[in-house]
């Protein structure tokens, strides 16, 4: 892409989720990215890239200083009023809507991303007026769950997508998924998977299986995880004998997996740990021999391709985009979705299969992510996706 | 005799327990009192007292905290016992103001009980009921004794060493309690809960024919305690089986999503209706309209609302949790089906429908004459009164 572009990118934080650090990290190389956000608590900024608040959540003192300035910024009367109207009345949401339309106005985008279907209610105005154009990131719960289980939430987003420039989809499957919300002819929708920068995720070249066995899941404490799954399996385990031990990293304080392990009599084999930082995640991975995959929904979740970047077996449940990273007994393991029983064959049958056979599997593993998941193909198929949604919005 | 419960709420209209708890002891004679941080404005069954609160604004909260301390001047007494008995024990200065402060109105009450209706309600307030020169009861409920000991072990050790009376409302949960450390010496007393039997007098169910779809129905929070992506998974499996019928959910709750994706996931949006909340008059309504009750709970104290589908002759299928297998007798009054076994509870769901009609109505009937002579108000009542005089 020739053209350097001026880049939004909203989440709603400053602290943003992994995938969108690399992407922001990965455009501000050829463009200006800026990151809006209403929570300002960062403790490290990204290079290159350059923040800025719509008005704190979490900080009165700040959000009206924020809006204040912005008022002020703009040198319009009006402006100014209705920041004192509304910080008076307490119209904290107008007003957010006000420091973001006046921040955009500063800024020019030539793309505004969105990374989630819960941020729009904040962007209406943006939609409606279409100055700008906006690509929406399709991705996990937001698409996959919440409006098919919530009928209004079905009809806000059949009511917006529309108006969505350019659609950015993590799998091929939410793509689909993200159809039966809208679907139209002009639709432009990209399939861009996550990317790794694939030299910080060395390939462990010896593997070696742990008596009792090492078995992780790392995710946060939800249900969509599927952890209870996990934990049934393991009382598989214990009732035949396989010695094992089993942590989730994320689970600790998760009420229903405590209650499970104490309940089932897992308690000294379950271990549920706080979530920790990420070179801590890459260190338990590398001590692991499997990764467990339960989860009952995601686009394509970002820890089993991690895992297989560094070598560690994968098993995971069929859900959502994970066919697309996994092909049985190839790449790794896959399940049907809510199967403790089926889960624990499968443990057992890695405990049981052949070293080499595990070797074969890791090494295709870490091609396939090498093949589909360089961060460098990440940033290049991102630039094309906002390319063509820049043309298409001039039309 | 003046008693004082301690809740974190009035009750409301459905927590029938409570309700009937201190009805029958205001017709035994007792002076009920109740002890809230939060009060419904329609609440007037009894006197009701709120306890002092940390409020939003941090001005009012100091204004507060100056009046509350003022006040108990008027009470040296109870109060000096309070610090004393607080400063034995080791409890820090700031720990020990915040629980004079939280804990004044109890201070200023002359009571004979103080009872606690959960025993996380108990934790500090562990040496109140010494202070004012009262005897401590206590009540084991579900959570408190299943699931907040594993959160923070030994919370409740130097509260079971303070506690005079003890009551269960099932055999496991006293088994539980004394898994987190309860003395076994401990004076206890097993009171189940009640239904109103007038409600159920003469009620029955309407049932449909076997070549009908069949109506199923659960009532209770969404909350994964009380299993319902189980029930759906073993729904899912009678659907397999070709059997047609539906399934009523009353109750609303934070895992709605995560049971209407089950619903979703498991294809039996056809089948499931969510109702939400129902008032508890109307109820009944649902329960005459059933084939089949399910409470597969996985964690469950005993739980009314399985009473009164009994009373009401539903067939009832329930898991093994804590004490359900109290309130329902395996292939006696219902079934009973070990926990996180979905097929097993969709082999039971098929044979109870498959039951022939006489079999089924000795099971309806042997259920309604245990609940309407074992689970009664007035046994209730008599057992609560003598709780507190023996």
């Amino acid at each position: 892409m020739s053209k350097r572009l001026t880049i939004v990118i909203f989440d709603g934080s400053f602290k943003t989720t992994s995938f969108i650090n690399r992407l922001a990290v990965g455009l501000s190389k050829q463009h200006d990215v800026y990151i809006l956000g209403l929570n300002e608590v960062l403790s490290h900024k990204l290079q290159n890239v350059t923040y800025r608040s719509i008005g704190s959540n979490t900080n009165k003192l700040r959000f009206m200083l924020t809006s204040l300035i912005l008022a002020f910024k703009s040198l319009r009367i009006p402006m100014l009023t209705n920041t004192f109207l509304y910080l008076i009345k307490g119209k904290r949401i107008l007003l957010q809507k006000q420091n973001l339309n006046l921040v955009l106005d500063q800024l020019r985008p030539d793309i505004i991303h969105l990374q989630w279907p819960s941020v729009i209610p904040l962007f209406e105005d943006v939609l409606m007026v279409q100055q700008f154009p906006v690509v929406l990131s399709q991705r996990g719960y937001h698409i996959n769950v919440r409006p098919f289980v919530n009928a209004e939430n079905m009809q806000y987003l059949k009511e917006w997508f529309p108006k969505i420039a350019g659609f950015h989809s993590v799998s091929q499957a939410i793509s689909k998924t993200g159809d039966m919300i809208y679907k139209a002819p002009n639709k432009l929708d990209g399939v861009i998977y996550t990317g790794l920068p694939l030299n910080r995720f060395p390939f462990r070249t010896l593997y070696k299986r742990h008596q009792p066995l090492k078995l992780i899941s790392i995710g946060r404490s939800h249900w969509k995880k599927g952890f209870d799954d996990a934990i049934l399996a393991c009382k598989h385990l214990l009732d035949l004998e396989i010695p094992f031990t089993y942590t989730i990293v994320g689970g600790a304080d998760d009420e229903q997996l405590l209650y499970m392990t104490h309940d089932l009599g897992l308690t000294g084999f379950v271990s549920l740990e706080p979530k920790c930082s990420q070179n801590e995640v890459y260190d338990k991975m590398n001590e692991a021999d499997m990764l467990l995959m339960p989860s009952l929904e995601e686009g394509i979740a970002n820890v089993a391709v991690e895992a297989m970047a560094l070598g560690l077996p994968v098993i995971s449940t069929t859900c959502g985009g994970m066919e697309e990273l996994i092909t049985n007994e190839e790449t790794g393991w896959l399940i049907p979705l809510r199967s403790p029983l089926i889960l624990a064959k499968a443990i057992i049958g890695l405990q049981k299969a052949p070293i080499e056979t595990i070797n074969e599997v890791r090494k295709q593993a870490r091609l396939k992510i090498e093949q589909q998941h360089a961060e460098g193909l990440m940033i290049t198929d991102m630039e094309n996706l906002y390319e063509k949604t820049i043309g298409s919005f001039k039309n | 005799m003046r008693i004082g419960l301690v809740l974190s709420k009035t009750p409301g209209y459905s927590e029938t327990f409570f309700i009937n708890k201190i009805k029958g002891l205001q017709e035994y004679g007792h002076e009920v009192f109740l002890f809230v941080q939060q009060k419904e404005a329609s609440f007037s069954l009894c006197n009701v007292i709120v306890a002092p609160t940390i409020h939003k604004n941090s001005i009012y909260t100091a204004f507060s905290f100056i009046w509350t301390y003022f006040t108990l001047i008027f009470y040296p007494k109870p109060l000096m016992r309070f610090i004393y008995l607080e400063l034995q024990y080791g409890r820090s200065i700031y720990q020990l103001l915040k629980n004079v402060y939280f804990n004044a109105s109890l201070l200023k009450a002359q009571l004979d009980w103080i009872h606690f209706g959960f025993a996380t309600l108990g934790l500090q307030r562990e040496h109140v009921a010494k202070a004012i020169d009262a005897k401590m009861g206590l009540s084991l409920r579900g959570f408190d004794i299943a699931i907040y000991p594993l959160k923070h072990p030994e919370c409740y050790s130097l509260l079971w060493n303070r506690v005079d009376k003890i009551h269960t409302i099932s055999e496991d949960l006293l088994l539980k309690a004394y898994e987190t450390g309860l003395p076994k010496r401990t004076i206890i007393k097993k009171i189940t809960p009640a239904i109103d039997c007038l409600n159920f007098k003469n009620a029955i169910a309407s049932y449909s024919d076997n070549n009908m779809p069949f109506k199923i129905l659960t009532i209770g929070r969404l909350h994964w305690k009380k299993g319902y992506v189980d029930m759906l998974k073993a729904l899912a499996i009678v659907k397999q089986n070709g059997l047609k019928f539906t399934y009523t959910i009353l109750g609303e709750g934070l895992d709605y999503e995560k049971i209407a994706y089950a619903v979703h996931q498991f294809g039996l949006d056809k089948e499931v209706t969510f109702i939400g909340k129902v008032p508890h008059d109307k109820v009944g309504e649902y329960l005459s309209n059933t084939d089949i009750y399910l409470q597969y709970s996985i964690s469950e104290g005993f739980c009314n609302a399985v009473l009164e589908a009994q009373a009401m002759g539903c067939l009832c299928i329930v898991s093994d949790a804590e004490g359900l297998p109290e309130n329902v007798l395996h292939e006696q009054t219902g079934w009973v089906v070990p926990k996180y076994n979905t097929q097993k509870l969709a082999d039971t769901i098929i044979l109870a429908r498959q039951l022939s009609k006489e079999s089924k109505q000795q099971i309806r009937k042997s259920a309604q004459e245990r609940v309407l002579s074992v689970f009664n108000l007035d046994q209730q009542a008599m057992a609560f009164n003598e709780f507190y005089i023996k």
